[in-house]
């Protein structure tokens, strides 16, 4: 995304993108016999004719957005893809792995990522907050909210 | 209504719940201070922990939470120069001058302060203003409904963002989102896919949480490498009182009053709260106090009292659609409605007739909580200082730990926690391309409000949908919408014009 004009076209498309997944989705809602004008598919119908109409507006407008280069606001895309793909693993291994081994591994690791790049990982300190932090969290919820985190491997606790 | 206001005060005052009010307000100042984490994040996370609590108690704490939270932005307004969340912007104006001549504590104890005037001008504003909307809007009916969220929708989506294709898109995405599950009136299944899970619909706590938690640890993920330690100021807290004297304060009244009303005002408007609310109530401030107009920003103590007692005024306000119409205005005020759901209660006029001893334990709970936040966050002050010191890198995971529990605990499935990741992934997209997420908060928690009571109207109306307009009021509501919106169009097109031409003759 070099230009505003760029950016503001990028986003239209997405609208329309958008608009065009929720209609098609709209038409397959199952109707029930005899149903009014007004039913189930009107507001969504609705929603969907406004998403055409916003996306077709920001094209338009974006035709006559700023061509001048954006300031390079230094994205890190590079922690930012590590920490998304964290969090994703993290999610996915929540129930069969369970909470305690999962939030320690995730805790560490995000750390990690997000050290500043002028500071050394102290991994002892990160290691004992992650431990901490996740038995603190499942003791609370377990003992005294009657939450019961998924177990996973560990069974006994 | 005095009955009432006691068994209020005896509600709050059982020691369970004061305990818990007080943790309440320590964590809600925690949140307001420390950049990156805000009320909505404190309030969610505390949310599921309520689940188990009678409705009174478990409102307190939340209200606890968010006053809190609005007032601990100033500390780090002033301390680190940064505001802890958009509530505290103005106060950075002359909090940092302040600090820079010496007058740290001044500068902190005006804030908190004035924290706890604004607040408690708002909320006594809220207990005589309330009741009086709630006896009115005990007779709307479908119509009105419809019109009124269809007003608070359009406002929040014009007013959140520069853009008005951005900020409607938000909107829309939200009452789109909404649709997803058991269509109101005839229950047909829509947008579920065959799957089980989404046919309740998503849940309001994992919109909240995605959209404003896993969004902010990203978003926390593209500056952390080149982050430095944060430089916390020290300041000599050893002053009298509040730091400011007898004579500043009575100069001080007309501002504050300004300020008080700016707040409320802006408060009880869909869209707009604390965030903008200081802002204004600085420049108005700035441009009727007349004698001192050229010492605001140069640390002038006016300055933090209008932005202090501005945001936290709004705190009242925005409590009013809320709990009249069961109407939230932004993020804050669509949880604490789903703290109300979650114990089968709707906020609305019926409120005030079905449940008043709960109305009046949350008035007292804001007056309590008010209290609490003016000793604590004072009195505490080195404490929070300190918190602030820890980096956010340290910080931010472990609140996202606990948003994922929060999300899980909803009801024990993992379906909840992975919508948590559908909605972070759409927050951080908003903050690509600069879509404000209020709206889509707004338009997600007002969407099945809007739809059932459109299709009532309807029906009732024998889809006649002129009839809207034969009610006065959802005429009025309606009409306002309209005239509004195209104002809002000509003046974007104007916008646009004038943009061209002044390309053109740079060109």
């Amino acid at each position: 995304m070099k230009t505003q004009k760029m950016q503001d076209q990028i986003f239209g498309v997405i609208v329309l993108a958008v608009a065009a997944f929720y209609t098609v989705f709209t038409f397959l809602i199952p109707l029930k016999e005899g149903s009014d004008i007004i039913n189930a598919r009107t507001v969504p119908l609705l929603l969907a004719a406004l998403m055409w109409v916003l996306g077709i507006c920001q094209l338009v407008t974006a035709r006559k957005a700023d061509t001048k280069p954006l300031d390079k606001e230094a994205r890190d895309l590079r922690t930012v893809l590590k920490t998304a793909v964290l969090i994703v693993v993290y999610i996915a291994l929540f129930e069969p792995v369970g909470f305690l081994i999962t939030t320690m591994v995730y805790l560490f690791l995000q750390f990690i990522f997000l050290t500043p790049a002028d500071k050394k990982p102290n991994y002892l300190f990160y290691g004992i907050i992650s431990l901490v932090v996740s038995l603190f969290v499942y003791t609370i919820f377990r003992y005294s909210l009657d939450i019961i985190l998924p177990q996973g491997l560990i069974t006994f606790f | 209504m005095l009955e009432l206001f006691a068994q209020g005060f005896a509600n709050v005052f059982s020691p369970f719940c004061l305990v818990l009010m007080v943790l309440g307000t320590v964590i809600g100042i925690i949140f307001g201070a420390v950049p990156g984490l805000s009320s909505v994040m404190a309030i969610a996370l505390f949310l599921p922990l309520t689940y188990g609590m009678d409705p009174g108690q478990g409102l307190s704490v939340l209200v606890a939470l968010y006053i809190g939270s609005v007032s601990g932005g100033l500390v780090s307004a002033i301390l680190l120069k940064i505001p802890g969340t958009p509530a505290s912007i103005a106060t950075c104006f002359d909090g940092h001058p302040m600090l820079a001549r010496g007058e740290g504590a001044k500068a902190l104890g005006a804030g908190v302060f004035y924290s706890f005037l604004g607040t408690i001008i708002s909320v006594v504003a809220l207990m005589f203003i309330a009741p009086q909307i709630a006896k009115v809007a005990i007779n709307f009916g479908p119509h009105e409904y419809f019109a009124i969220s269809i007003f608070s929708l359009m406002l929040i989506a014009t007013l959140s963002s520069g853009s008005m294709v951005k900020g409607i898109f938000s909107g829309v995405l939200g009452l789109a989102f909404a649709t997803v599950g058991i269509a109101p009136l005839d229950a047909v299944k829509r947008f579920t896919f065959g799957t089980v899970a989404l046919s309740d619909g998503f849940d309001v706590l994992t919109v909240m949480i995605g959209l404003f938690a896993v969004s902010e640890v990203i978003k926390i993920a593209e500056v952390a490498k080149r982050e430095k330690a944060s430089d916390v100021a020290q300041v000599n807290m050893k002053v009298k009182g509040f730091g400011f004297t007898v004579k500043e304060f009575i100069q001080q009244i007309p501002n504050a009053i300004r300020a008080a009303l700016v707040g409320l005002g802006i408060g009880i408007l869909p869209g707009i709260g604390a965030g903008t609310s200081n802002l204004v109530a600085y420049t108005v401030n700035k441009n009727a106090d007349k004698k001192h107009s050229d010492e605001y920003g140069k640390g002038y103590i006016g300055g933090i009292i209008s932005s202090e007692t501005a945001n936290n005024a709004s705190v009242g306000g925005a409590m009013i659609p809320l709990m009249t119409l069961g109407i939230p205005g932004d993020g804050v005020t669509a949880l604490l409605l789903g703290a109300f759901m979650v114990h089968g209660i709707a906020p609305g006029p019926l409120l005030f007739q079905n449940y008043g001893p709960l109305v009046y334990t949350i008035f007292v709970a804001c007056l309590v909580a008010t209290v609490l936040m003016l000793v604590i966050e004072w009195y505490g002050m080195h404490i929070f200082a300190k918190v602030l010191k820890v980096p956010r890198h340290i910080l931010l995971p472990i609140v996202f730990v606990l948003c994922v529990v929060g999300a899980f605990g909803l009801s024990s499935r993992v379906f909840d926690v992975w919508a948590v990741l559908i909605f972070g992934v759409i927050g951080y997209f908003f903050t690509i391309f600069k879509v404000p997420q209020a709206p889509f908060v707004i338009g997600f928690v007002l969407g099945s409000m809007a739809e059932t009571n459109f299709r009532r109207g309807m029906m009732m109306s024998d889809d006649n949908f002129l009839d809207f307009f034969t009610k006065p009021i959802a005429a009025a509501f309606l009409i306002f919408t309209l005239v509004y919106f195209l104002y809002v169009v000509v003046k974007e097109i104007k916008k646009a014009q004038a943009r061209k031409t002044a390309s053109g003759q740079a060109v």
